[in-house]
């Protein structure tokens, strides 16, 4: 009994994490097809919750391997952490999902994830918790270099793209390009259902073992599957309509052929990192991709400032998730008392987000609103057309 | 704490990424064009030759992303 409430609210804490997760990266998937017309919102919202439900089902993989090298394991195979210090870091990577999605920031879900543990794991055990070689190699190399590689082969492809197309003039294009994106943009979302619903099943998983609930090196339950797909499927379905807003008009306003370069870029990348063994950032690779198509087109302006603000967001996620994953766990293995002040400090805080979000809303109605925020920078609109 | 950044898997991985991505784009753009042939306002038709060869680069695209759905898919390998 005395465990059974801790591992009761990382269920339900993973599953709300979960669900930000999906409403988070609907964007990543669909911000541009929702931004050239591709698809209509809610279609395209439909589509990606579908595929992130099928792609929960099809794998399993990466929920076995719990945390994912982030911890360090005992002779057990297990992490040193107990399921209030996992509670603890989940509260953490809700609240910063929650944080950046009412700024309308395409932040890693992962790296709140990982964040949100790694402080509560520091504070729960100590530094020795975390093997940091793999937060190195796992999170903070890729996160660095995923933009680049997909910025750079989606600025190489749009070009291409208009250049053999004459500026996309020539009859048919545009709509074909939109036929293109569609596909390549669902293959995105197959992608990531496969990998980031399993997320949350390593960790209910990884308490439940922990807990003494579940043999160490068993699959996810079923159970567990369901919820974790389900969760993310209807989080995707909510649609992260802030974020998407922020990376199919705000970064650059896509155009079709833009759209289709950027998801095929997209695509491929996360599909030849995955099967390669050098595992790349989705959120990382999606909007390096949209900031590539945006410089590859003549006369299209990036607006820096906005990608300014979004690479800010991602360095200090990790960070600032384990700062509230920290103070979280600190609080709620101090007793009772204390777990029951993080639950009602979250609930808050949580709903306090949605609160200032509402003073905003955005919602499939105006996600394709292109006002600019202010005082943006953006590249030399006036450069000479060119020859393409 | 031993950090080892497989410089040669990331290598491979831009490079494979970018070819990719560029044949498709190219084949698929290039498919576009092809039919965007003939004008309709003059009654010229789109040869045959270039309907062919359009349709053809547009299924290796769709060939492409069938082997990507095999790749995403653990079950099929």
């Amino acid at each position: 009994m005395e465990i059974f409430i801790p591992v009761l609210l990382v269920v339900i804490t993973a599953v709300i994490f979960d669900f930000t997760n999906g409403f988070h990266d609907t964007a990543n998937a669909m911000a541009t097809s929702v931004a050239t017309g591709a698809l209509k919102p809610r279609v395209a919202v439909l589509i990606s919750a579908t595929l992130n439900l099928v792609g929960a089902f099809l794998s399993t993989a990466v929920a076995k391997t719990v945390s994912d090298g982030i911890l360090t394991e005992n002779d057990a195979g297990l992490p040193s952490v107990t399921p209030i210090m996992i509670f603890g870091g989940l509260v953490g990577s809700v609240l910063w999902n929650l944080a950046t999605w009412w700024r309308g920031l395409p932040s890693s879900s992962t790296h709140a994830l990982f964040g949100g543990l790694i402080g509560a794991a520091i504070i729960g055990v100590g530094f020795d918790a975390v093997n940091w070689a793999g937060v190195v190699s796992k999170i903070i190399l890729p996160a660095l270099i995923s933009p680049f590689i997909a910025g750079f082969v989606a600025l190489t492809a749009t070009y291409l793209a208009y250049r053999i197309t004459s500026m996309a003039k020539a009859r048919g294009a545009d709509s074909g390009f939109r036929h293109g994106q569609t596909v390549s943009a669902s293959l995105v979302s197959l992608a990531h259902g496969t990998n980031d619903a399993q997320k949350t099943m390593g960790i209910i998983t990884l308490t439940l073992i922990v807990a003494g609930y579940q043999t160490a090196g068993t699959a996810p339950q079923f159970w567990v599957i369901l919820i974790s797909g389900l969760a993310i499927g209807a989080g995707t379905y909510a649609g992260g309509w802030r974020i998407m807003r922020t990376v199919g008009k705000r970064i650059t306003d896509v155009q079709a052929p833009q759209g289709f370069a950027a998801e095929t870029s997209s695509a491929s990348t996360i599909l030849v990192s995955s099967t390669l063994g050098f595992p790349l950032s989705t959120t990382q690779v999606t909007s390096g991709a949209v900031v590539g198509a945006g410089l590859g087109r003549r006369l299209a302006g990036v607006h820096w400032g906005v990608v300014g603000r979004i690479a800010i967001a991602w360095i200090i996620t990790l960070p600032a998730a384990a700062l509230v994953g920290a103070l979280a766990a600190l609080l709620a293995t101090a007793g009772p008392i204390g777990l029951a002040l993080v639950v009602v400090l979250a609930l808050v805080a949580g709903l306090g987000f949605v609160a200032l979000s509402r003073r905003n809303p955005v919602t499939r109605s105006n996600v394709n609103d292109e006002e600019p925020p202010q005082a943006d920078r953006t590249t030399d609109a006036a450069q000479p057309a060119g020859k393409a | 704490m031993d950090l080892e950044i497989e410089w040669g898997s990331l290598v491979l991985v831009l490079g494979v990424a970018f070819i990719t991505t560029v044949a498709v784009v190219v084949l698929y753009s290039v498919g576009l064009r092809l039919l965007s042939l003939g004008d309709p306002q003059s009654g010229t038709a789109r040869p045959v030759a270039a309907s062919v060869a359009a349709w053809t680069l547009i299924g290796i695209c769709g060939a492409v992303v069938l082997y990507g759905v095999y790749l995403v898919i653990p079950q099929f390998h």
